[in-house]
């Protein structure tokens, strides 16, 4: 390939990198602050005696799982202004978005791990007089975070990249300074590469963290001949 | 005031039998076993007397002290060592502000100061069970319910815990026992409750209760094999 790189033109546009960077782990870091209450929202609606509040939290988890997240941005972005009136800007909607689509797997990974520890853990505790906040503190919560975590992290870590999306509303995030400065460079090899780049050096240090973490919750136990029969 | 059941029934949701009317009088120093086969109703006998499930007639009157429940397997916490265990349920439950001490006192009386530091995945079936039954000691309960604990082990092992259940008895402890262990039941048991299908079918002393002719269940066990 005869291409004459030209990374060097790119230098006085850092500024701009920068703010893209900012606003990628902005719109990240709410949208999964944003997402976990709102799962912490569901669980508690799921756990609701009342029916209609703990149906609708079930039909909120089937339907927002069904829908694919770009759907659900251009849905709130172009259609929810026009009917509720409402105006966002397209951070905004971008937030809301990978809020509510990160919301249900959070909610799910949360009541798996919690369901997965046996009910003779629970009822161990309770023979020994132990209260149901004991139990739940001492033995439940500390065995489902073992499984809860690492598939938490996971989700979080899909949501950082899914926010690449919403450079397509206008959102001034990595992959949107980019293209912004694809138009004003036509260096669109080298600018690409290094928002490219800038994913990698967020996200990697994550993964290979969530790899050590996991290790690090696998060494206590939780091996066969532990569950119930 | 004894530990006793009167007229205990428990029927499940769909209306099967889970026990049905059940008395009997457990007393210090007296293991009784419970004898049937699987399905029958014997843990869910210990389950009632334990409190785990609540009776819908009858009532069960539980003596002054605390009663101790040890399962068939897996109730350990595989989160905690054998030591964090016990400590655990002192200073939760007994509220004592010495807890590693008298964690360390109950496993060093039992011989499993050499396990205090391991995790339940970390020991065998057998060690599993000791310090599921020190767990249950240190709290000192005066009864103490055991569902099955020795039939997932190989028969050493089932000794041990034979041999501990018996220095329990002897200690004046309450027992009560459901097992499929029929010589076992027969030489450590002082009273057998034969439960089939929720209902008590014959309940006394071991050799009234097992030599009945009548009853294929035991005729069975005691026939030799025909070829």
């Amino acid at each position: 390939m005869n291409y004459s790189w030209n990374f060097t033109a790119l230098s006085s546009y850092v500024p701009l990198w920068w703010r893209g960077l900012l606003n990628t782990c902005s719109l990240s870091l709410a949208a999964i602050v944003v997402g976990s209450i709102l799962a912490v929202v569901i669980l508690a609606a799921r756990r609701s005696p009342y029916r209609l509040v703990n149906r609708s939290a079930r039909l909120y988890v089937d339907i927002f799982r069904a829908l694919p997240v770009f759907v659900l941005l251009s849905l709130i972005f172009f259609v929810v202004p026009i009917i509720a009136g409402i105006r966002l800007s397209a951070w905004q909607s971008a937030l809301w978005a990978f809020a509510l689509n990160l919301a249900p797997f959070v909610a799910e990974c949360i009541r798996a791990g919690l369901d997965s520890v046996p009910v003779v853990q629970f009822e161990s505790g309770k023979v020994l007089g132990l209260s149901n906040r004991q139990i739940f503190r001492y033995i439940i919560a500390p065995q489902a975070a073992q499984r809860i975590i690492p598939s938490l992290l996971g989700e979080y870590i899909t949501t950082i990249k899914l926010t690449s999306l919403a450079s397509v509303i206008g959102v001034e995030e990595i992959w949107n300074v980019g293209g912004q400065i694809v138009s004003r460079t036509s260096l669109t090899i080298e600018a690409r590469l290094v928002s490219s780049l800038l994913y990698v050096a967020i996200i990697l240090p994550l993964i290979w963290w969530l790899k050590r973490l996991e290790k690090r919750l696998g060494t206590r136990g939780l091996v066969a001949g532990l569950s119930p029969s | 005031m004894p530990f006793s059941a009167q007229s205990v029934s428990k029927r499940w949701p769909d209306g099967a039998v889970g026990i049905a009317d059940l008395s009997a009088e457990f007393l210090p120093g007296t293991l009784t076993a419970l004898v049937g086969r699987n399905g029958s109703g014997k843990t869910t006998i210990l389950r009632l007397l334990a409190g785990l499930l609540l009776p819908d007639s009858g009532s069960i009157k539980h003596p002054p002290g605390r009663i101790g429940f040890l399962f068939q397997r897996g109730s350990l916490w595989p989160h905690l060592t054998v030591r964090e265990q016990l400590m655990l349920a002192l200073r939760l439950v007994a509220k004592d502000p010495d807890a590693g001490a008298a964690a360390d006192n109950t496993l060093a009386g039992m011989k499993l100061t050499a396990i205090a530091r391991c995790y339940p995945s970390e020991l065998s079936g057998g060690q599993q069970q000791l310090a599921e039954i020190a767990r249950c000691l240190c709290l000192k309960p005066q009864v103490i319910l055991l569902d099955e604990i020795a039939s997932s082990l190989d028969p050493v092992a089932q000794e041990e815990i034979y041999r501990r259940v018996d220095g329990l008895r002897e200690s004046g402890l309450t027992i009560v026992a459901s097992t499929h262990d029929i010589p076992w039941a027969r030489r450590a048991s002082d009273v057998v409750i034969y439960v089939a299908d929720g209902k008590v079918i014959r309940q006394g002393p071991p050799n009234e209760v097992m030599d009945d002719p009548a009853d294929a269940m035991f005729s069975a066990l005691r026939t030799p094999c025909s070829r």
